[in-house]
């Protein structure tokens, strides 16, 4: 997993609550790379899940929540980051849908080893995009902040049902259907 | 306070790791990037190298084309598919006049260019109709010829450019043709012009390929042949206008050389196709192609029909001319034959009239009467002589013999005739001819005998002499020069030119102060010219003339009688040898009989092949001496049968001498090539017989002197007895010699045996028995000149002659008379002489 999830995770939990939290579920957790993160770097996912579970005990969350808050943060850093992919879009949908074609093309030319969900879409009319997420770190719920976020930059409002097609969480789809 | 401190540690901590392990990461994909850089680098400069490269080659090629182009003798114009210019030339812009250089009109739009340029075209309609039609078919098209407005002619090529199936362009080349068409077409108009002359001139032209085909016919020969040139072209010429197989042979032959390139003229019959046969003559010459391959041949044909019945015609005429002239010859043999007869018998009557008591005018009247009867006689001989020699019956046959024996015997033989005369004759024979000659000596003994005879004649006083010499040696072959000169009274020039033709003497004034026949000097020319020579005359009035002849010899190691330079003593003792006489005639066989029993022989008698055979295979012998016509086994196959002996008889190798009735040349080889070594003719002198003996036993001591000469009374003890001159004196003389008991024996004995046998002979007369009376005459004709009738042997050789020949048996009537008269007047003389023989040889 990149070294940015990391380090916006626990830049997202300094904001909310302070460094000592951030501090103190570093040291409980015990991690392998002992939490010091870059964002170019990799690092485990299970170290992410560890600190997730950790907080979520901590601050007594639904790792769901947070999941779906740290998609809201991620958004804004990466609109401030990588505007040059915001700007190309004009709607949500647009974006939603350049996330397979454009984004992650372009995430893998600078980082071949990185491990990317996928993101299938289609359009079923003018207001309406199906969307399937496949992901091995079973995280739909942070895909689901990412795509509250998208709306909210583009200051569409549209309603979002979501489909667990397996047991695990792994395959969830996402029905978003704009509201005029 | 100290938990805060201790936290902002850890968090400086953490951070400080987080951005060491970012550095490293950064150094990381530096490095990377570094090497993807100079992959990519490396990468680039092999991509440029190998661009560099291949935009070199096509600018080499592209370069090489338009140079190509640039310098065809043709203009060029090379368009892409949208018809915009690729390339063109310098010879293209001139040739539509364009004012541009060729690079300037790269890229130019081509679609309007056929309008544009229509105008220099003679029909520039079609011109440009033709333009379009091959751009809309894009078939390629070469050498159409176009006429411009100016007259030049322009030659055309439309070549479409496809890849794959693509079409891509096209190119045009268009060459000024204008000067080739020039030459082309002044060179038709030239042959054009021969042909025309040709036509006009009578002569009818045709070609046929290299098979005989005809290809083209023009109108003179049409109507020459009859045949139109519908009906002729690409038929086989032969066999159309060559009716005669055997003319075929000759057209095949020249068809064979016309192909190899060589010219032939030549006649033929052709047949008119109304069936007329015509002669031409052709000439005919091969027809070349550009490249100088014969294609065919052309031949001139002129109608010689006209010259040709003429030349037949002539040809005609001259044979009967040739036939009259033949008959000529024959009458004047047959006559020359005739007037001898009477002749000998004047000579006879005036030779027993000088026995008799005469007074002395009647003496001087039969000197003159016996005078003019030599004469006529020798006229006669040689009238034969001449007409022999013309009827081409006499060749020369080659021998060995010593020229200088021959030379020195005639020349002896004239001294003592001239001895009367202050005159020397000398002869002088060429040192470089040491050796034994081959050639013939009968003909060179009768041309100096004529030659001698006429400087005798004119020369009273000073020399002759006889001068032969060496011309030129090549290998074992002489060519000799033979001269006779004296100091008489010479030859006037003017008639040195006709000196040799028959019946010219030099003048009438020699004619009659001198006498003979005028004869002799043509005989003498005929007989250089038959032994292979030329003679010649020179001469100057008053001082003397010289006679020159050529005369080819041969020279021989064979050693004649080298040990004998004086053929008169001729000696041989045959003591110890054997030989066996194969003879089938009972006369013959007692001639050779006494002439062995006087020469000591010991010899057998075999009546024909087969007893030859017998006796061949009891006892060796040194010789035979071989009849060639004889019942059973004839003397060629006994020859060959002896020659085919097992190699342990010693008989095998030995001598064979044939013994011919004929002088016949080819009887003469066929004895050689059978296997036998010499051949002597009948009636052969005992001096001739043993001249070839001694050739076969050249170391016999010498005891005997056995020849017979007239004048050299020997043996014999009767000189008042003389041979019947109605007989053949000379040649009884020469087989006697003075003895006479044994001429009496073989007159015996020609009563006894051939006297009987005439019955037979006048039987095949009366029967027209030509086969029997050939073989009987043959058989006989030795048996008569043993008995000194050689008029009759000479007449049995003609009738045998023209029986031999076959065909119509002209003349044979004539002969047949001639001989039954002869032998009812000569055979009581043959018995007459008998009985005086008889009587002196007791």
């Amino acid at each position: 997993m990149k070294g940015i999830v990391f380090t916006e995770l626990l830049e997202m939990i300094e904001q909310k609550h302070s460094y000592e939290l951030v501090d103190q579920l570093i040291e409980q957790a015990a991690l392998p790379s002992g939490g010091t993160y870059t964002a170019v770097g990799t690092y485990s996912a299970d170290e992410l899940n560890k600190l997730v579970q950790l907080y979520c005990e901590e601050t007594n969350t639904s790792p769901s929540v947070l999941l779906a808050d740290f998609g809201h943060h991620l958004f804004v850093v990466f609109t401030k980051s990588y505007p040059i992919f915001f700007d190309t879009c004009s709607t949500a949908f647009q974006l939603l849908e350049s996330i397979e074609q454009t984004i992650h093309v372009n995430v893998l030319k600078l980082y071949p080893d990185a491990e990317l969900p996928r993101f299938i879409t289609k359009r079923l009319d003018e207001n309406s995009l199906e969307m399937h997420y496949f992901s091995e770190r079973r995280m739909s719920a942070f895909a689901y902040g990412l795509i509250q976020a998208t709306l909210a930059y583009y200051n569409e409002t549209a309603t979002i049902q979501i489909e667990q097609l397996d047991e695990e969480g792994k395959d969830v789809r996402f029905l978003i259907i704009k509201e005029i | 306070m100290h938990g805060e401190i201790d936290l902002l540690k850890r968090r400086i901590e953490r951070e400080r790791k987080a951005r060491q392990q970012a550095e490293k990461l950064l150094e990381e994909k530096s490095l990377d990037l570094y090497r993807a850089n100079e992959e990519l680098r490396q990468l680039n400069l092999s991509l440029e190298a190998s661009i560099q490269e291949r935009t070199e080659a096509l600018l080499r090629t592209d370069r090489q084309y338009r140079s190509l182009i640039q310098n065809l003798h043709a203009g060029v114009l090379l368009e892409d598919e949208q018809r915009r210019i690729v390339l063109t030339n310098k010879i293209f812009c001139d040739l539509f006049a364009i004012p541009a250089e060729p690079e300037m009109l790269i890229g130019a739009d081509c679609s309007q260019s056929a309008e544009q340029s229509k105008d220099l075209f003679a029909d520039p309609e079609a011109f440009v109709l033709r333009i379009t039609e091959l751009l809309a078919k894009r078939q390629l098209s070469i050498r159409e010829e176009l006429k411009m407005a100016d007259g030049r002619i322009l030659e055309r090529d439309y070549i479409p450019i496809f890849a794959d199936k693509r079409y891509l362009g096209h190119l045009w080349r268009y060459e000024d043709i204008t000067e080739q068409r020039v030459t082309q077409d002044l060179l038709q108009q030239s042959e054009e012009k021969y042909r025309g002359i040709i036509e006009n001139m009578n002569l009818g032209l045709m070609e046929v390929d290299n098979n005989d085909y005809i290809q083209k016919v023009y109108p003179r020969f049409s109507r020459l042949v009859g045949y139109s040139e519908e009906e002729l072209i690409g038929r086989k010429a032969m066999d159309v206008l060559l009716p005669d197989a055997t003319f075929r042979d000759v057209l095949n032959e020249q068809n064979t050389n016309r192909i190899g390139g060589e010219p032939g003229v030549y006649e033929v019959p052709i047949r008119r196709k109304d069936g007329q046969i015509i002669w031409v003559i052709i000439s005919g010459a091969p027809i070349f192609d550009g490249k100088g391959k014969v294609v065919g041949s052309v031949g001139i044909h002129l109608d010689i029909s006209e010259r040709k019945r003429a030349q037949e015609a002539l040809e005609e005429a001259r044979n009967i001319a040739e036939d009259a002239r033949q008959a000529e010859k024959r009458f004047l043999a047959n006559m020359s034959h005739e007037i001898r007869t009477p002749i000998n018998g004047i000579i006879g009557m005036t030779h027993l009239l000088k026995d008799t008591w005469l007074s002395p005018v009647q003496t001087e009247y039969l000197d003159a009467i016996s005078h003019s009867a030599d004469l006529l006689l020798a006229l006669v001989s040689d009238v034969l002589d001449i007409s022999k020699i013309e009827a081409g019956e006499m060749k020369p046959t080659e021998r060995p013999f010593n020229l200088t024996e021959l030379l020195t015997d005639l020349t002896k033989n004239f001294r003592l005739r001239l001895r009367d005369r202050p005159l020397t004759v000398d002869c002088i024979v060429d040192p470089e001819i040491q050796q034994n000659v081959i050639g013939d000596p009968t003909f060179l003994r009768q041309i100096l005998m004529n030659l001698l005879g006429n400087s005798a004649k004119f020369t009273e006083r000073g020399s002759i002499r006889v001068q032969v010499t060496l011309l030129d040696r090549l290998g074992d072959f002489l060519m000799t020069e033979v001269s006779v000169t004296d100091t008489g009274i010479g030859i006037a020039p003017e008639h040195l030119e006709t000196i040799f033709e028959s019946f010219k003497q030099a003048d009438r004034d020699v004619k009659m102060k001198y006498g003979g026949t005028g004869l002799g000097l043509a005989i003498v020319r005929q007989l250089v010219n038959l032994h292979g020579g030329e003679i010649s005359v020179d001469s100057v009035l008053g001082q003397g003339t010289t006679f020159t002849f050529t005369l080819p010899l041969k020279e021989t190691s064979v050693v004649l009688d080298a040990n004998n330079p004086q053929p008169e003593i001729l000696t041989l003792s045959l003591n110890n040898r054997r030989i066996l006489i194969v003879e089938d005639n009972l006369l013959n066989q007692k001639y050779v009989q006494g002439l062995m029993t006087k020469w000591k022989a010991d010899y057998t008698i075999a009546n024909d092949g087969e007893e030859a055979m017998v006796y061949l295979s009891r006892k060796d012998y040194d010789l035979i001496l071989m009849d060639l016509m004889m019942p059973r086994l004839n003397g060629f196959d006994t020859t060959v049968r002896i020659r085919n002996l097992p190699e342990s008889n010693n008989n095998r190798d030995i001598p064979i001498i044939a013994l011919t009735a004929t002088a016949f040349a080819e009887e003469q080889t066929k004895a050689r090539v059978s296997g036998m070594n010499d051949y002597l003719s009948k009636p052969f002198t005992p001096d001739q017989l043993l001249r070839l003996l001694k050739r076969y036993f050249p170391d016999e001591p010498v005891t005997i002197p056995i020849t017979m000469p007239i004048d050299s009374a020997s043996t014999t003890s009767n000189e008042t007895f003389r041979f019947n001159p109605l007989l053949d004196i000379a040649q009884l003389e020469s087989l006697y010699g003075q003895d006479y008991a044994y001429a009496h024996i073989m007159f015996d004995l020609f009563n006894s045996t051939t006297m009987r046998e005439f019955g037979s002979v006048q039987k095949a007369i009366d029967t027209q028995d030509w086969v029997v009376l050939g073989r009987l005459l043959h058989q006989f004709r030795p048996s008569m000149s043993m008995v000194g009738l050689t008029d009759l042997a000479n007449l049995s050789k003609q009738i045998e002659k023209l029986i031999r020949d076959g065909g119509e048996m002209d003349g044979m009537d004539t002969l047949l008379v001639d001989f039954q008269r002869l032998l009812t007047q000569k055979l009581p003389l043959v018995e007459q002489e008998r009985e005086r023989l008889k009587s002196v040889s007791g």
